[in-house]
């Protein structure tokens, strides 16, 4: 039996109308270890994931889940994986233990539902309706909802988001031990010290195209700078100014606000500005 | 323990929220008895019946099964869809099919509850069954499964295809038409004859016009008292049929679960 990436994108292109969002990227992800994508905000990290997990079909290119199509497979590939959304995604009157009850009833081989509370601490709370829950504390339930059904591969969207140090230590334990048990876990994120402490390897993306590839030690080590942070902001900025001067002839095009005429190009606006003088 | 399977432990769910949301059983419970009570009680309006009771518990069973299937379900799934809940349970190996059949199984205990409680108050305010016999009892049965397929396929219309809060407004407004044009708290009769050819259009007039004939009390548009039907007219079964088709398409065709 050939064995598949458990996440494979093959030029996986995302158009929303005339917008972009997926330009062209390619990656793949083994079981067993973590992957960060990151990017500045509309970079197509969200546009990626929702792909992966069957939410938009590809209007070019591919993915792949377990080998299998996220959308026409969507059956089989439900109990193989976890997602946990940006935000919401749970019923505002229901409880953590009601939702973690009903979502493990959902899967075939669910967790014990008080090892995941115990895990990521929401026995505290377990009683309150999800909707009077802290940011942090809603991140917790939203994980623990991903983990219930012992995913083989875990999507989880800005898993630290909003939460205190407690919690992210606890995500940090819960993501070290999805990659020792062999699940494959994928995470978008603008945390960036985060993604460098607990990521295998980081995609950084920009307008979505990928700009950078590889383990995040390696990165920063090729590209002289000392943090995954220096390296973000110097891939993404130069990404910037490459498109700025690709984009240069069509901006100098641009109208003057409030007048409805086109602004001269600088060069030309210099050349008149020198034969009048 | 055993485990329950995913579409009961949905229903369960469903249900135990419904109940859960005070809005959810003021429209549920409160209002159909207090318009049950308040109408029996008072002689605000004319019902042409010798006892505005026979003629107000099959209207008051049509407007709990418009309430549930309609109003209730489109405002819970309306705001399921804008808080991701629909997003995030489309992942799950729940499934949208077993979503939907949870959904039904949900706004059809709520509506026996109902039934039951409507039916027993009613008794307590002197409603006596002039034609109850089981051939009449599994009519009635049929036809209010097949009004609540109909008004549940308007309410997911409205719930997959607009905002939440617009969700919030028209099934409102919907639900307070269709009371007062429907022969449900009033006989439509007493409407302008323009209003009674739309009125005759209406899902809850095809249910309340089927009720009112099998249980006693339907009025004709000439004011006078028919005495009890032993079948639902075909017009009824035909209205009905009709929404439930073309709600139900559409409902499919247009659904956004996000």
């Amino acid at each position: 039996m050939i064995a598949v990436p458990a996440v494979e994108l093959v030029d996986l292109k995302v158009n929303f109308g005339s917008i972009r969002a997926v330009n062209g990227l390619s990656f793949s992800a083994e079981l067993g270890e973590v992957v960060s994508v990151l990017g500045p905000n509309g970079a197509g990290k969200t546009t990626t994931i929702e792909t992966l997990e069957g939410y938009r079909r590809p209007s070019s290119g591919s993915a792949r889940v377990m080998g299998l199509d996220p959308v026409s497979d969507r059956r089989a590939l439900a109990p193989m994986i976890g997602v946990m959304l940006q935000s919401g995604g749970i019923y505002p009157s229901m409880n953590s233990g009601e939702a973690l009850r009903l979502f493990a009833s959902y899967f075939p081989d669910p967790a014990p539902v008080s090892d995941i509370a115990a895990k990521l601490g929401i026995d505290n709370f377990a009683r309150t309706p999800y909707r009077r829950l802290s940011g942090g504390e809603q991140r917790r339930i939203s994980l623990a909802l991903a983990l219930v059904g012992r995913p083989k591969v875990a999507f989880l969207d800005e898993p630290t988001s909003g939460m205190d140090i407690e919690g992210r230590l606890a995500v940090r334990q819960v993501v070290s031990e999805l990659r020792d048990s062999g699940v494959c876990v994928i995470i978008a994120t603008h945390e960036l010290s985060e993604a460098e402490r607990f990521s295998d390897r980081v995609i950084i993306v920009d307008q979505g195209n990928l700009v950078a590839q590889g383990p995040p030690r390696d990165l920063i080590d090729e590209s002289g700078t000392e943090s995954l942070e220096d390296l973000f902001l110097a891939v993404t900025r130069r990404e910037a100014s490459d498109r700025d001067r690709r984009e240069k002839p069509e901006r100098d095009r641009r109208y003057k606000p409030g007048t409805g005429r086109r602004e001269k190009p600088e060069k030309a606006r210099r050349d008149t500005k020198g034969k009048n003088q | 323990m055993k485990r329950r399977s995913p579409l009961i432990a949905q229903a369960l769910a469903e249900t135990k929220m419904t109940l859960r949301r005070g809005e959810s059983v003021l429209l549920a419970v409160v209002i159909p008895l207090a318009a049950l009570i308040g109408f029996s009680k008072t002689s605000i309006i004319n019902f042409g019946t010798a006892k505005p009771i026979n003629f107000l518990v099959p209207g008051i069973l049509t407007l709990t099964i418009m309430s549930t299937s309609m109003v209730g379900l489109s405002i819970s799934t309306g705001f399921e869809r804008y808080y991701g809940v629909l997003k995030r349970l489309g992942t799950t190996p729940l499934g949208r099919g077993r979503l939907l059949a949870a959904k039904a199984l949900s706004v059809t205990a709520i509506e026996i509850l109902q039934a039951t409680v409507v039916v027993v108050a009613g008794l307590m305010l002197s409603w006596r069954v002039p034609s109850s016999g089981p051939l009449v009892i599994a009519q009635a049965v049929a036809v209010s499964l097949l009004a609540g397929i109909a008004f549940s396929a308007i309410g997911l219309l409205i719930a997959g295809t607009i905002s939440a809060f617009a969700v919030l407004g028209l099934s409102n407004t919907l639900w307070f038409v269709m009371l007062l044009v429907s022969g449900i708290v009033a006989p439509i009769s007493k409407l302008p004859q323009a209003l009674q050819v739309f009125s005759k259009l209406l899902p809850s007039t095809a249910l309340s016009q089927a009720l009112h004939g099998l249980f006693g009390g339907l009025v004709t548009s000439h004011g006078s008292v028919v005495p009890a039907a032993q079948s639902v007219p075909v017009s009824s079964w035909l209205v009905l049929a009709v929404w439930a088709a073309v709600a139900g398409a559409l409902a499919a065709w247009k659904f956004k679960w996000e």
